[in-house]
């Protein structure tokens, strides 16, 4: 398969896992509202059995389960999902662009036992791209993007949209370790776009989900677009 | 304020760890969302309204993890 296939179809791949996750967000949150209207409006009855733990739910235990599911646990989910499925885009990306073109790895040294003991150049190279690539995912997206660009001269993404999508990512840091509640790295590291100081709870609205999807889809394809037309 | 639909008191439901929350009827959601403005009260309300049976669509409004709930309901029982 040629790069430029290869490049083609992880971003499809991508915008395809995207569009999953978004429609799982949406449709779940539905489905927790719709339990939510019969219990609450239609006097719904319901009780569900869990057979391994002996537990016992009725619809008055649900409603906390449908609100906490709603705006904590699916808004997570969906916004680690979706920066994870874009951070890997870009990994795998770069990771298809420095084995198609080694001399970006200039820099990095190999011990001469390594070269010895290696059966062709391929061998050679696979450790050192994937050292290049982890330590990228330790950078700060604006990083990624520079780094990104300084291999292949690419317009995507803009100033704007990088610095966008780095407060998204702040924000799902946020969720991952600190449970929802802005930190003083947050802040740092989502700038001018962050959403809440230090020490208050960061909210997932509805619209900011969809806008951080469309952020995210809108750098994959464009990234991916520009650096195929090049590959 | 009273819900058009049920004919009773809309309440802000706190139950679990997703933040403060109300239902109201469609057609009542711009009455009780300029309230709130009106009020310089924090608020999203869920991207879809939701009906069943054909029955009135109801519109969620969620108030957010910091939200003054007292001070709100307050706010919907002057409504």
């Amino acid at each position: 398969m040629s790069l430029k296939s290869e490049i083609e179809t992880l971003r499809d791949t991508t915008a395809s896992g995207l569009s999953a996750a978004h429609d799982h967000f949406v449709y779940t949150k539905k489905l927790w509202r719709i339990i939510d209207i019969e219990i609450r409006r239609r006097g719904r009855k319901i009780i569900l059995d869990n057979k391994v733990t002996g537990s016992r739910l009725t619809e008055r235990d649900l409603l906390p389960v449908a609100q906490a599911s709603v705006n904590d646990y699916l808004p997570s989910a969906t916004i680690q999902q979706m920066v994870s499925l874009t951070e890997t885009f870009l990994t795998d990306l770069v990771r298809l662009w420095v084995t198609a073109y080694p001399f970006h790895l200039k820099g990095q040294s190999v011990e001469i036992q390594t070269i010895v003991a290696a059966p062709d150049k391929a061998s050679i190279l696979a450790p050192l791209i994937e050292n290049y690539v982890l330590a990228m995912g330790y950078k700060r997206p604006t990083e990624w993007f520079r780094q990104l660009q300084s291999m292949v001269s690419i317009p995507h993404p803009t100033q704007t949209e990088a610095e966008q999508f780095a407060e998204f990512k702040a924000t799902r840091d946020v969720f991952v370790h600190n449970r929802g509640v802005a930190t003083a790295i947050y802040a740092d590291k989502a700038g001018a776009n962050a959403r809440a100081a230090a020490g208050l709870p960061l909210d997932l609205p509805d619209a900011y989900l969809h806008a951080g999807w469309a952020l995210c889809r809108k750098i994959v394809l464009g990234v991916a677009s520009a650096v195929a037309a090049k590959a | 304020m009273i819900d058009t639909v049920t004919h009773e008191r809309i309440v802000i439901h706190t139950e679990g760890t997703g933040g403060p929350y109300l239902m109201v009827a469609q057609d009542q959601l711009s009455e009780a969302t300029d309230g709130l403005i009106a009020a310089d009260v924090p608020f999203w309300v869920d991207e879809d309204a939701i009906s069943l049976d054909g029955e009135p669509a109801v519109a969620v409004v969620n108030l957010g993890r910091g939200a003054d709930v007292v001070a709100v309901q307050k706010l919907l029982d002057a409504m």
